[in-house]
């Protein structure tokens, strides 16, 4: 009796992911429990277990991506059976010559998996492969969208229109003195990787949110001098705190303040509705080796600042050491981005969609500002708020600039408000 | 024009036939006094006498063997033969024979002759009447085989059958005989070897054929309402057959289901599917499917029928795979 090893679903909206990892190889003994592969989903990497015991023979590489179900081994109920090479299985015949597979567990989409569709191999339909060819597009590295993850016609043509969408390279390929475009573009030292996991949703998720809003930022300069009192004065009770508060947890406080009672910005377009949100979670960007995530801290509006603190210090280390839950993710209904941190004054950030609005900080810097007819030096810091024009008008987003600068420039009175 | 069933069309086109050329006659069991099995040669004794409308003893040899002897001579038989299970009982003159002629005799001996049979798959009697045989006689060279699926094409396809110089398989099928159509009055002449595109469509090209055409139509209505549109291709002649009209429209739609009441098996399905992705691998987006009875005898009872042929839903639901 043979088992199938199918991807599982991890998430509502789970539909494919990338093999990361296999702790096992060809022929081993799994235990039932065991961790037995890593797939790697929007941003998040998942241990997966092995759901029965047997011996392993893996049908997909690592870096490869599969659909939700899609079969990527067989535990065989001894070594030999999993050892016999795909090759050993005669032409066209059913996988479940080498072992029948339960039924119960195989799912249904993978139960049918005929031989023919070799496991790690690009399932490319012949119409999508001529398609590709004459576009000059690779299609094995597109995600398929049939059955068995196999390239259709139109996954071809979303790859030629995302193209047609998108920039033209700096050179061009008409430029060079080749016929082939693809041949053109490909020179010694070239390198291609899948484009898979946490930057392939990132891209989704950017291209996604610029061609759906009307995105405009507007800018604004804080005098920081009582924020920077105030975290002094943070970082003087740091002990009694049990956290180091920063500038972000005083900003994010600020706005978080501010959107509870601007219920305005704290909405969003879904579908042929404008839903305010009854709460305000706000999204920090968190710089990851390879991407950005943006874990949430949930009634931010309701929370201390060293609540918040402590909140933003556990969830980026865990969203560094890739082990944020999709909880974390969801639910934003704001973000900050504290693009300060790599010295960035002003910025356009891309919104969060279906957010409405994003607030992006730069660093704080002394400069030479006019207070009374008298040029003063003063800790001033850049903000630019990136909104829906859809949904929020320049007066709005320009309302809340103001307000978040009265904010800050005078934190007391959303800490006097605090209960 | 004037509305005829199928069983009719047969009918008039047999007459039409028999009173422009003296030299057509019919044989068959029971065709004669008692007008045929199905009503299929009603009237027809009445007007041109026994000796050209006649009446055979139960022996489907001599039936077929005394076609091709009266073909040879100059003749223009058409010879029924009640159920196309029974061509076993007369495939040596048929695919030896009739099939054979025009080849060894190297075109000296025409052979003008028409098996007229019936199909009677889905009709609960049993094993030994309900087969779809269309790709036993489909594989003999030398062989036409017609199997139309629409009062107006078995009218004009006959005709020509019956005019035809070489061996005609004429196949009908008994749930067809009632189907009603408009026909012209005018001379109506469908060439063997057409295939017709009996509805337009641009995302799925259903190949059916014989009682498995109307299914396709009624599937294809109902996957219009989700927005599917499915172009259905009836060959009408089963050999030769009009690849070029079937390729023409998977090229168009990218996908193929091939529907038949013949087993999948070696079977007519399997020969379209073949040819279509030999033609047109580059335009399938999809890999070709089949729909065909299960490899079984056909039990007897009606209540078997929903597990014979293919049915309207199954079409559906393949469509439906197909697009996803």
């Amino acid at each position: 009796m043979a088992h199938l090893l199918a991807i599982p679903k991890l998430g509502l909206t789970m539909t494919d992911c990338t093999l990361v990892a296999w702790t096992k190889q060809d022929g081993d003994r799994v235990e039932q429990g065991e961790i037995l592969y890593s797939i790697e989903t929007d941003k998040i990497t998942s241990d997966v277990e092995a759901d029965a015991s047997g011996y392993l023979r893996r049908f997909a590489e690592v870096d490869t991506m599969h659909e939700v179900a899609a079969v990527i081994g067989t535990l065989f109920a001894t070594r030999d059976e999993a050892l016999v090479g795909e090759r050993d299985v005669p032409a066209g015949q059913p996988a479940a010559a080498v072992g029948e597979p339960s039924p119960a567990a195989a799912p249904s989409r993978a139960a049918g998996l005929p031989s023919m569709y070799k496991p790690g191999r690009a399932r490319v339909s012949p119409l999508a492969r001529r398609i590709a060819a004459e576009a000059g597009v690779d299609p094995t590295v597109l995600t398929g969208t049939g059955a068995y993850g196999a390239v259709l016609r139109r996954d071809v043509d979303a790859e030629i229109a995302r193209r047609a969408a998108a920039p033209k390279p700096a050179m061009a390929p008409s430029a060079i003195a080749s016929p082939s475009p693809a041949a053109a573009l490909t020179a010694v030292g070239d390198r291609t990787r899948p484009l898979a996991g946490i930057r392939r949703a990132i891209a989704q998720k950017m291209m996604q949110s610029l061609q759906t809003t009307a995105q405009m930022t507007g800018f604004g300069r804080v005098d920081m001098a009582e924020a920077v009192r105030l975290r002094e004065a943070c970082l003087k009770s740091e002990a009694e705190l049990g956290v180091r508060v920063s500038y972000t947890d005083i900003v994010l406080k600020a706005c978080a303040d501010v959107l509870a009672a601007m219920p305005d910005i704290n909405s969003s377009i879904v579908g042929d509705e404008i839903v305010t949100w009854g709460d305000v979670n706000v999204g920090l960007a968190v710089a990851l080796d390879d991407g950005l995530i943006v874990p949430v801290i949930r009634n931010a509006d309701r929370k201390s600042i060293a609540d918040i603190a402590r909140e933003r210090i556990d969830l980026a280390g865990r969203a560094r050491a890739g082990k944020l839950s999709r909880d974390d993710l969801d639910g934003g209904t704001f973000s900050l981005s504290n693009f300060g941190s790599y010295g960035g004054d002003f910025e356009t950030p891309i919104l969060n969609a279906p957010q409405s609005a994003l607030l992006g900080i730069g660093a704080i810097a002394d400069e030479p500002v006019v207070r009374d007819g008298q040029i003063v030096i003063r800790p001033m810091m850049m903000i630019s708020l990136t909104f829906d024009h859809r949904l929020i008008d320049g007066a709005v987003a320009g309302r809340f600039r103001t307000r978040l600068r009265g904010a800050l420039e005078n934190p007391y009175a959303m800490m006097a408000r605090m209960r | 024009m004037a509305t005829k069933t199928y069983c009719w069309a047969i009918v008039d086109a047999m007459r039409e036939e028999m009173e422009r050329d003296e030299t057509v006659f019919l044989i068959g069991e029971d065709v004669g006094a008692p007008e045929g099995a199905f009503g299929a040669s009603r009237g027809l004794q009445k007007t041109f006498g026994p000796s050209r409308v006649r009446d055979t003893p139960i022996s489907e040899e001599i039936i077929v063997g005394l076609g091709v002897g009266a073909a040879m001579t100059g003749r223009r038989p058409i010879v029924e033969i009640m159920f196309i299970d029974f061509l076993g009982l007369c495939l040596d003159q048929i695919a030896n024979q009739a099939a054979k002629t025009h080849y060894i005799y190297d075109g000296m001996f025409k052979m003008p002759l028409v098996i007229r049979t019936s199909s009677a798959v889905e009709m609960g009697i049993g094993p030994h009447h309900s087969q779809s045989w269309e790709a036993i006689v489909g594989h003999i060279p030398g062989l036409k085989v017609v199997m139309p699926s629409t009062p107006r094409d078995a009218k004009g396809l006959l005709k020509s059958a019956i005019r035809d110089n070489n061996p005609v398989v004429f196949i009908e099928h008994i749930a067809l005989h009632r189907l009603k159509e408009e026909i012209e009055d005018e001379e109506l002449l469908i060439p063997i070897g057409k295939a017709d595109v009996k509805r337009q469509g641009r995302d799925v090209t259903v190949v059916a054929s014989g009682l498995m055409v109307a299914r396709a139509l009624a599937a294809a209505k109902t996957l219009a309402k989700d927005g599917i549109e499915v172009e259905v291709v009836d060959p009408r002649t089963i050999s030769p057959i009009d690849y070029d009209t079937i390729v023409d429209s998977v090229r168009k739609t990218n996908r193929a289901l091939v529907v038949t009441s013949s087993h999948k098996q070696f079977g007519f399905g399997s020969e379209v599917a073949a040819e279509v992705q030999e033609r047109a691998f580059f335009d399938l987006d999809q890999p070709v499917k089949r729909l065909s009875p299960p490899f079984t005898p056909a039990p007897f009872g009606k209540q078997f029928d929903d597990y014979l042929n293919p049915n309207t839903d199954a079409i559906v639901a393949a469509v439906h795979e197909l697009v996803a």
